[in-house]
């Protein structure tokens, strides 16, 4: 059985003027259904470049990128939004809400678009965030909309949940209760979920740890022990 | 500090390098104001300038004179004489028929002094030559190239007629010319070619030929150029009144002239009269002593006849008596009758006396003696009775003669006595009917289109005052949301730049500079392009009725100096006031990130019913609308001032092209109208109602007055120039003339004691039915009558009035001098004039039909000017739309990238943002509508000129035009910004934190 998603010599180059930047330099990994996988590096070293692709934002140079069984590296642009549409949850470092829709209208902003979705309130009970409903996102605490960010993911029902660097603008609680969250999504709902980090200490949580470094692959270890978020410390 | 200026001057070109788009969109909308205002503005200066310029290098005669008589050389040198003329032409001018196949034209014939005209700079009206060459033969002509031009090649030959084919060499030498060059006259500026007395009136063309091809006796016009108007426009109020004040002296001058070529001409010929009638006298005079010389001759002669007979009988007596006497007797006989004894006497006639014894041969001797003297007598008596008959007889064949042949002469003398008395008689009565000549002194307006030029450009002018208004407003505020949004975007420079140590009015200066700088360039630009564009786009729009020069549009320094300086100081103004805020606030908070405004719930959220009911994207643009406010009402001003103006161009030609259907064909139900003279007899006036009763071309009739008269209210009223109109059959008028009140189509009848006038009028005046309104018919003559009615008409102010109610309150009936008439086929003008004209009193014709085709053609040009508006229009809706939108989309890039991401198609990108500038589109438009309509009407109001009322209300079609095309303007930035919007690139806006 092959992987759910299959990353294989990825190259992606950025042109600046005469210098050729090569952010994803042979890329190559692959994460199965329902893991949690957790792409792990120091800043530069090309993991939302990676992330990007994955998610149908940016497309690679060279190589292929399988995702249920689909070559998307060759998608047109119409045919990455209609992936990003229908298969791909989004979480962003910096949450990117709508500040002019209450929480619950940003969730409505992705189901709006999904055929097949959850419904807003279902997925905002889940996030924890019912009784927030009518609020806008700038009468939340950070975490919050983080959360808001992960209901409005998750309310499409997506194939991968791809989240850049969640927890990077919150503190220590914040970050590790957002980071339960995804974790649960995953145990629970047996969603793929892939996180992005610069924090090593994480990555016992995950089931698939790929390590990155100047734009390559350095090492893709497979976690049969997962850690609890709960009993990781840093 | 000299560095930090350095530093700053740097930071600003990059700046303005870094944000091309903010720099252009400021400098476009500055550039457009300011092209617009400028060039609209110096539009009409332009046009005056330009056909002040053609008007003096051609020399166009400022004051024409003319005469019914025409001007001898006495005339002339008491013109040339006057101090304040500086220079004048004679000339001569003839109307004549220029037959071109079956068709005959009427064409002006001038005459040209070629080689002063070639040579002297200061020749009258020299003629423009556009083609060929002036005459240099007498049978040469140049001719009109706005009419003739097209018919005509170089060297072909025109024949001119007479009326009725008559000859013209009283006149003109030739009846043929040939044509060697085309020309166009500086005392025509339009198409229109004057009006003549004959034919029908109406002249094409005109065209020149030499002096001395006239036959005139003298000249028929003079042209004068006054000293006082060499340096002043046309324009001028102050021309006006200088060739009104020359006009007075120049009439005084033509009173004295009359009246001196009057009793010159009467002089002469009562001399000559006098001088025949001497003659005559001295031939009568003759005549009487000649008869009378016969009757004496003949009475002696018939007397002489008769002592001829009587002595003849007398002889025959003494004859006979002689021729019975026996000679013996004789002696007896002889002292019986002394005249025989004469006779014998002069026969030795002495009797012998015979002695008392006489012998026998004495005795027989003295027989023989008496018997000689006997035979010698009666030979004698003879041969005088036969003369004495023969005299006899030949006095009286000579007596015969002389009857028959002298009282016959005399007779035929008498006659011609009595003839050349008859024509000294008939002179003398001549004599004393001789009219004085009249002298005409006419002025410019005389020349077709002069006048209407100056309005024409006058009306752009006013038009113009209105629309820059707009264009000033809006660019202030685009520069505001501009310089806004570029000083929240570099809060975080200003904030370190403060922190830094930089006085507020250094960090200042980048935007003002910034701001003064793409407002100066675009000002620049704008002048450069507007000063010429408009110009010459509206003028050449207005040179398809007019012959004239291209417009002189020059660069005018000192008013782009001022516009500049007016568009610099807004927009430094404007961005002052943008960065006021921000330099005030501290530095630390200008670092920290400025948070998109929070989300508020709106008020439309808590009407439940109605915000379920709107779908969820629908609701997410209603509020985005409503948190990016200032922006919404940017686009609703923008929108609105483009749908406004829009509107008012289409607004404008409507109401000036409507008037022509509804004034020359609802209003005015007559196809022509004549004017006749005023002091015609009722029977004279018959004639002219047979004539049109008669005639094919006319199915009815009715007559009236018709004339010229000012209104006013009260005597302190400004007079305003209006017809009367006083039908002679009241009830008739109806059926020529429709009067009913505009807005409920009411039929309004003319009451007795009342007047019905025009609706300009009554706005003009403000007065309302009930109101009176004086009425004068002349500088003294006036009366104030009630207005009884007020009804719908649009071109010429008419005042309707019964001919009773004239006579109660001018206390003399109305001279009637009108007729209008019904036309079955209202193509046949032209029959119907020839028909017209044969009767002498008729003076003028004019037919709805072609005074509404003029109408038209005059005021189509206007619709270059809306057009003219129209672009300017949707150019600034573009721009604001466009700026606004650009901003719009860079301020919201990171939310709609991330609308991007969650999967929404590019389609629905731009659907999610053009929603909110729909909406907006759509509210500006409202707006606009409503702005719209009161700047129409006060556009219409002030482009109207007194004699012409634009059609106050629109039409359906208006708003529709301005609506479609506005929304046309915005849907044209949406497709731009749907380009825009797809290149957005998720990946790069979602990677910085704002
Ligand atoms: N749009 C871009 N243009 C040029 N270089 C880029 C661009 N995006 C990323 N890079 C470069 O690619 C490399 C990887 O970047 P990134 O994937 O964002 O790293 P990470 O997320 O691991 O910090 C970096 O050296 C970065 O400078
Ligand atoms: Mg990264």
């Amino acid at each position: 059985m092959s992987a759910f998603v299959e990353m294989r010599d990825v190259y992606k180059r950025y042109k600046m003027g005469e210098v050729v930047i090569t952010a994803s330099d042979g890329v190559t990994f692959e994460i199965n259904k329902g893991e949690f996988a957790v792409i792990v590096g120091s800043s530069g070293a090309g993991k939302t470049t990676v992330l990007n692709m994955l998610g149908g934002m940016d497309s690679c140079d060279e190589g292929s990128i399988i995702v249920d069984g689909v070559d998307i590296s060759s998608f047109s642009s119409k045919q990455l939004t209609e992936y990003r549409r229908y298969d791909i949850g989004f979480v962003f470092q910096f949450y990117n809400l709508m500040q002019n829709l209450t929480v619950r209208e940003n969730v409505e902003l992705a189901t709006q678009i999904c055929k097949n979705h959850e419904r807003p309130e279902v997925v905002l009970k889940q996030v924890g965030l019912s009784e927030r409903m009518k609020n806008f996102p700038s009468q939340l605490s950070g975490g919050e909309q983080q959360r808001v960010s992960i209901a409005r993911a998750l309310a499409k029902k997506p194939k991968l949940l791809l989240c850049d660097e969640p927890t990077g603008a919150l503190d220590y609680n914040t970050g590790k209760t957002i980071l339960k969250l995804l974790q649960d999504t995953c145990r629970n709902e047996g969603r793929t979920v892939i996180v992005i980090t610069h924090n090593q200490a994480i990555t016992p949580m995950a089931d698939r740890i790929i390590t990155m470094k100047s734009a390559k692959v350095i090492s893709e270890i497979v976690n049969l022990n997962p850690t609890p978020v709960e009993n990781i410390e840093w | 500090m000299k560095m930090k200026y350095a530093a700053l001057i740097k930071d600003t070109f990059a700046e303005i390098k870094a944000t091309r788009n903010r720099f252009l969109s400021i400098f476009a909308i500055i550039a457009l104001g300011t092209g617009f205002f400028a060039g609209i503005k110096t539009t009409c200066p332009n046009m005056i300038t330009t056909a002040q310029a053609y008007y003096e290098q051609y020399n166009l005669a400022d004051i024409q004179l003319k005469s019914t008589m025409g001007f001898s050389e006495e005339d002339l040198n008491a013109i040339s004489s006057l101090i304040y003329v500086q220079n004048m032409k004679p000339g001569y001018s003839l109307d004549a028929f220029c037959n071109t196949g079956d068709e005959s034209s009427i064409v002006r014939i001038y005459s040209i002094d070629v080689a002063k005209c070639l040579t002297d700079g200061e020749y009258i009206d020299i003629p423009v030559l556009t083609e060929g060459r002036f005459p240099n033969e007498p049978y040469e002509c140049i001719v009109d190239n706005g009419i003739m031009a097209g018919e005509y090649r170089l060297g072909d030959k025109i024949t001119l007629s007479g009326e009725d084919n008559s000859s013209l060499e009283d006149s003109i030498k030739y009846n043929t010319f040939t044509i060697v060059g085309f020309v166009q006259s500086v005392q025509y500026v339009s198409f229109e070619r004057g009006s003549s007395n004959i034919g029908n009136g109406n002249i094409t063309s005109y065209m020149y030929v030499p002096d001395s091809a006239f036959t005139y006796e003298v000249y028929t016009d003079i042209y004068i150029r006054l000293r006082d108007t060499a340096s002043v426009s046309f324009d001028d109020e102050l021309y006006d009144q200088i060739i009104e004040s020359y006009t007075e002296k120049l009439e005084k001058v033509a009173d004295e002239r009359e009246q001196e070529r009057y009793d010159e001409i009467y002089g002469e010929n009562s001399e000559k009269l006098d001088a025949a009638q001497r003659e005559l006298d001295e031939a009568k005079e003759q005549y009487e002593a000649g008869v009378e010389q016969y009757n004496d001759n003949m009475a002696s002669a018939s007397r002489q006849l008769e002592d001829g007979k009587l002595q003849l009988q007398m002889l025959i007596e003494i004859r006979d008596i002689l021729a019975a006497t026996q000679p013996e007797d004789l002696k007896t006989v002889a002292e019986i009758y002394p005249q025989l004894a004469e006779i014998l006497k002069t026969f030795g006639g002495d009797f012998i006396t015979l002695p008392e014894d006489y012998s026998e041969i004495e005795l027989l001797a003295y027989i023989a003696s008496l018997e000689s003297l006997k035979n010698n007598a009666a030979k004698y008596l003879d041969s005088t009775i036969k003369n004495a008959r023969e005299q006899i007889k030949t006095g009286e064949r000579e007596m015969k003669e002389a009857k028959a042949t002298y009282p016959k002469q005399f007779e035929e003398a008498k006659a011609e006595l009595d003839k050349a008395q008859a024509e000294i008689d008939d002179g003398y009565k001549q004599l004393s009917e001789v009219e004085k000549p009249t002298w005409y002194v006419l002025n410019r307006s005389n020349n077709p289109g002069y006048g209407s030029f100056a309005e024409d450009a006058e009306r752009i002018d006013k038009i113009a005052a209105v629309f820059p208004v707009f264009f000033i407003l809006v660019a202030a505020l685009v520069c505001l949301t501009t310089m806004t949004r570029m000083v929240e975007e570099q809060r975080m420079q200003i904030g370190t730049l403060k922190a830094l140590g930089y006085p507020r009015f250094l960090i200042m200066a980048k935007y003002l500079s910034y701001a003064a700088l793409a407002s100066f360039l675009g000002s620049a630009v704008g002048l450069a392009i507007g000063f010429k564009l408009f110009p010459t786009v509206i003028f050449n729009a207005y040179r398809v009725m007019y012959i004239m020069p291209s417009i002189i549009a020059p660069f005018k320094w000192g008013f782009g100096l001022i516009v500049t300086a007016v568009a610099v100081f807004c927009t430094t103004l404007t961005s002052f006031f943008a960065c006021y805020k921000e330099l005030f606030d501290t530095p630390a908070s200008l670092m920290r990130p400025k948070s998109p405004p929070a989300g508020k719930v709106i008020l439309l959220e808590r009407i439940g019913f109605l915000w379920n009911r709107i779908g969820f994207l629908r609701k997410v643009s209603i509020r985005n609308l409503l948190r990016y406010k200032k922006r919404i009402l940017m686009t609703i001003v923008g929108v609105a001032g483009c749908a406004a103006l829009t509107f008012t161009g289409f607004g404008l030609q409507y109401a000036i092209s409507a008037i022509v259907d509804l004034q020359y064909e609802n209003v005015f139900q007559y196809d022509l109208l004549g004017i006749y003279e005023s002091d015609l007899s009722d029977e004279q006036r018959g004639e002219i109602s047979a004539l049109l009763d008669k005639s094919d071309y006319a199915s009815s009739h009715i007559m009236g007055g018709y004339h010229s008269v000012n209104a006013s209210v009260g005597a302190s009223g400004t007079k305003r120039e209006c017809y009367l109109m006083v039908p002679e059959d009241t009830a008739e008028l109806k059926d020529y003339i429709i009067l009913q009140t505009r807005v409920e189509k009411n039929p309004i009848s003319i009451t007795p004691g009342g007047v019905v006038i025009a609706e300009k009028l009554s706005n003009l005046c403000s007065v309302k039915v009930g109101d009176k309104l004086r009425v004068y018919i002349s500088d003294t003559a006036y009366a104030d009558i009630p207005v009884s009615g007020i009804t719908e008409n649009y071109a010429l102010n008419f005042i309707y009035m019964d001919k009773n109610t004239y006579e109660d309150y001018f206390g003399k009936p109305c001279d009637i001098n009108c007729f209008m008439a019904i036309m079955p086929d209202t193509t046949k003008n032209s029959s119907l004039s020839t028909e017209m004209l044969s009767n002498s009193h008729i003076l003028a014709l004019s037919y709805t039909s072609e005074s509404g085709k003029t109408f038209r053609d005059l005021v189509s040009s206007l619709n270059y000017i809306v057009v003219v508006i129209i672009i300017c229009a949707g150019a600034l809706a573009f721009v604001v739309l466009y700026n606004l939108a650009n901003i719009n989309v860079t301020e919201r890039r990171r939310e709609l990238a991330t609308i991007k991401v969650l999967g929404f198609f590019d389609g629905e990108v731009s659907t999610y943002v053009n929603r909110e500038s729909i909406i907006s589109t759509l509210l500006g438009i409202a707006c606009g509508m409503f702005l719209g309509v009161p700047l129409e009407k006060f556009v219409i109001k002030t482009a109207e000129v007194d004699s012409v009322m634009f059609v106050p209300n629109v039409t359906a079609s208006c708003y529709i035009y301005a609506i479609v095309l506005t929304f046309g303007f915005s849907l044209i930035v949406n497709a731009v910004m749907h380009f825009k919007l797809k290149k957005i690139d998720m990946v790069e806006s979602l990677k910085s934190v704002e």
